[in-house]
């Protein structure tokens, strides 16, 4: 059986380890650290599952501070940049982050994404075993709709 | 029988005049008692309205009209009036700009203003002829014979301004001496009402009225400040986690009272950056583009607003601290990158403009250095419509501009704090995620470890480096939220660099390094170091944040070299790592708190705190942290002078 294909953003790459490792288990893993060739990705590939974005990252060169909120909301720029794909493919999306949630509320309301298909998990919440789990029923839950 | 009845008809005058007097007396009375309690609660325009019509009725005339001297142009403006004033018909009148007289020695305000004496005319036909080409006097002599007014007067007045605003040194240049300056113009149907008031007791009225004005500024400036007390009561006491919200409401509130107190339509409110030296609008009453065509910019976009130093005339306000005052021109200004929109929003303002600084207190205007800008920020105001035909745009008079002077001053420190804010904010949010990281890392590891300890797996070497590696992110970073590390005290101690600092971390930092970026660190001999007395946490925390910043910018796979080195004055340990470097631009400030090179806010996320701390922390050991080399390699060298071999006390 051909594993699932998932894509990981997350710019700290010393400390996302533990959760790769978990996630290899179950899933083929595309891994960036750097939001730019995430996107450069999806330029040519539209066949990831499920995607794993970090929220505070460092922005790429030349966008304007405040659509990253100084890199505060990077994952959510982001996130808007894949809303079509996420919901044309039904490929969910986890903010994997420490950032709170209230933070970026708003503006997550604002992108309006169905509610299966995202969800935004606390780092400290969440451990690397547990991860991979969360994530596959996810996927699951999206294509039953 | 002739006598006595020329004797009654002479009575009869006698009783006339003499019921004038008292009827001119009982106005005048009501004018001193009017006058010494004026209503200090109105706005400014309604203030002038009320003076002008207690003044019409005094004297009785058609039509009263207050001129007040501009000093920025020298032009007489209208500041209020009373009568019939669609009958004034001064926009008909072919002058440019109405309710305005050009400064000319023969206009009757300038007349009546340079002599300090009332000057009355009741022969208009001879009037005209003797001002024959000043335009303005002669429509209006033209416009006076057509609405039978038989005689005109204009009643001088002068005073200094608002004691204890105009002695302070905030004053613009051209208004040292803020006197006000004005005339009271009144036009009489019928001569006899204006013979019943003597010249003198006009000269009082005058007097008077220049105080009443005087008068009504200190109140103003004093309900100003109330208000704005009030503001910063209700917008500051409370804290919450938005404050870039708090303030946006505040601000909005700032420029509801700029508008109403001096009458202008629109209003932007520009302030420092946090990381640059630059000025970004944070609020508006509507802004667009200049070029190539006017393009609103909507709210979200409001931080894209920007002005370097001394760019444009907003710039140069920014960086000089000196208010600018644009005077009026069908054209917006061909200099501006940004211009205030019209309440339609249709259209840009087309001025005249006044550009205020937002100054720093003097305490924190004297750590300014050299050739940084002097101001905080810029408000600039713009649409500032004549009294007499809203479509033209008047100046902002000396008082205006100084009540502008006076808002900033007050809401300065209200900025500083909520800039402070936000600034914590943004940290606090850096340091909270930077803090969950390491914290999650250890959770992880201790869960992996207990599940191998229970299955009797033997735990790899690397998850203790992860541990450590965790550790020692966490404990920098506790450190970070101390307070101002010029404060820290340091106790120095018989210290080997390579044996008490270096060894400790260097698995650490190694793992680090090839995790976060595959690179590796190299790490010279330190033999000919001798011991120095250091305290060893700061130094610890110098080194770690040294290496840290050559793993977080450095070039994936290349290697980081410590290498220390004998110099003539004591030791000296260099870290260089190839990488995103320093350019030319950065170098003059990556030492100074909070500032982050655009280079490196693309590369990692942070409060620009590392290098700051690192330096002041070198220099409490008498050493200094230096960029020894910007590029290829880029070089942090630590110096520690030859005297720490001794042992000392800071």
């Amino acid at each position: 059986m051909t594993r699932e294909k998932i894509l990981f953003l997350d710019d700290e790459r010393a400390w996302c380890g533990p959760y790769l490792e978990n996630l290899n288990d179950l899933f083929e893993v595309a891994v960036f650290h750097e939001v730019q060739l995430a996107l450069d990705y999806f330029e040519h590939f539209q066949d990831v599952e499920a995607l794993i974005v970090d929220v505070m990252m460092p922005p790429p060169p030349d966008t304007p501070a405040t659509e990253t909120n100084k890199g505060l909301e990077t994952g959510i720029w982001f996130a808007e940049k894949m809303r079509r794909y996420v919901v044309a493919h039904r490929s969910p999306i986890v903010f994997l982050t420490n950032r709170d949630q209230e933070n970026f509320a708003d503006r997550l309301t604002q992108m309006a994404l169905p509610e299966q298909l995202y969800e935004v998990r606390l780092k400290l919440n969440t451990s690397p075993t547990a991860l991979p789990v969360i994530v596959k029923q996810m996927i699951n839950a999206a294509k039953r709709r | 029988m002739g006598g006595h009845l020329s004797d009654r008809r002479q009575t009869d005058a006698l009783s006339e005049a003499h019921k004038m007097v008292v009827a001119s007396q009982k106005l005048r009375r009501q004018f001193y008692s009017s006058i010494s309690q004026p209503p200090v609660d109105k706005k400014p325009v309604e203030f002038f309205a009320w003076l002008s019509s207690l003044w019409r009725t005094v004297t009785n005339a058609k039509t009263t009209w207050l001129w007040l001297k501009n000093q920025h142009t020298n032009h007489w403006e209208i500041v209020g009036a009373a009568g019939p004033l669609e009958a004034v018909g001064l926009p008909q009148l072919p002058l440019q700009f109405p309710g305005e007289m050009a400064p000319n020695a023969r206009s009757i305000a300038e007349l009546a203003s340079a002599s300090g004496e009332p000057v009355y005319v009741d022969d208009i036909p001879q009037f005209k002829r003797s001002h024959a080409g000043i335009q303005y006097t002669v429509a209006c002599a033209e416009w006076f014979q057509e609405n039978h007014i038989a005689a005109f007067d204009a009643i001088p007045f002068a005073t200094r301004l608002s004691r204890d605003e105009t002695q302070d040194n905030h004053i613009t240049p051209g208004s040292k001496s803020l006197h006000l300056v004005g005339v009271v113009c009144s036009h009489y149907g019928d001569p006899a009402y204006r013979q019943q008031h003597e010249a003198e007791s006009l000269r009082i009225m005058g007097d008077l009225t220049a105080q009443a004005i005087a008068y009504f500024y200190e109140f103003l400036f004093r309900r100003i400040l109330m208000k704005l007390n009030d503001l910063a009561d209700r917008h500051l006491t409370t804290v919450t986690k938005r404050p870039d919200k708090d303030r946006s409401q505040y601000l909005q509130e700032v420029i509801s009272i700029i508008q109403t107190q001096i009458g202008v339509e629109a209003v932007s409110i520009f302030y420092r950056d946090a990381d640059r030296p630059r000025i970004t609008c944070l609020q508006t009453t509507g802004l667009c583009t200049a070029t190539p065509r006017c393009q609103r910019i909507s709210d979200a976009s409001l931080p894209d607003v920007v002005y370097e130093p001394g760019e444009g005339r907003t710039g140069k306000c920014f960086l000089t601290g000196e208010p600018i005052f644009l005077p009026r021109s069908d054209k917006p200004s061909d200099e501006a990158k940004y211009l205030e929109l019209a309440r339609d929003g249709q259209a840009p303002l087309p001025g005249p403009t006044f550009l205020a600084p937002i100054s720093p207190s003097s305490v924190r205007a004297s750590q300014r250095s050299k050739g940084s800008p002097r101001a905080d920020g810029v408000i600039r105001c713009a649409g500032h419509p004549s009294l007499v035909d809203s479509r033209h745009q008047r100046h902002f008079d000396p008082m205006e501009t100084q009540t502008l002077q006076f808002i900033c001053r007050q809401i300065s420190p209200i900025l500083h704090t909520f800039a402070v804010r936000e600034q914590r904010e943004h940290q606090i949010s850096l340091i909270k995620h930077d803090l969950f990281v390491p914290l999650q890392m250890i959770a992880s590891t201790i869960a992996e470890i207990k599940r191998r300890n229970q299955s009797a797996q033997p735990v790899p070497e690397y998850r203790f480096l992860d541990l450590d590696m965790a550790l020692a992110a966490a404990r920098n970073l506790g450190r970070q939220l101390e307070a101002d590390p010029r404060e820290e005290t340091i106790t120095p101690e018989r210290t080997l660099l390579e044996g008490d600092i270096i060894a400790h971390n260097a698995a650490m930092l190694r793992h680090y390094a090839s995790r976060q970026n595959n690179m590796s660190i190299y790490f010279d001999s330190f033999k000919g170091i001798p011991p120095l007395y250091l305290d060893q946490n700061a130094i610890t925390r110098v080194f770690y944040n040294l290496i840290v910043n050559a793993i977080k910018y450095g070039e994936s796979g290349s290697e980081i070299r410590v290498s220390p080195r004998t110099t003539a004055t004591g030791f000296a340990v260099d870290v260089a790592n190839y990488g995103i470097g320093v350019s030319a631009e950065d170098e003059a400030h990556i030492f100074e708190p909070y500032y982050r090179a655009a280079t490196a806010q693309s590369k990692s996320l942070g409060a620009g705190l590392g290098l700051y701390i690192a330096r002041v922390l070198m220099e409490k050991h008498r050493g200094r942290l230096d960029l020894r080399s910007p590029n290829d390699p880029t070089v942090f060298t630590m110096f520690f002078p030859s005297e720490l071999k001794w042992e000392w006390r800071p």
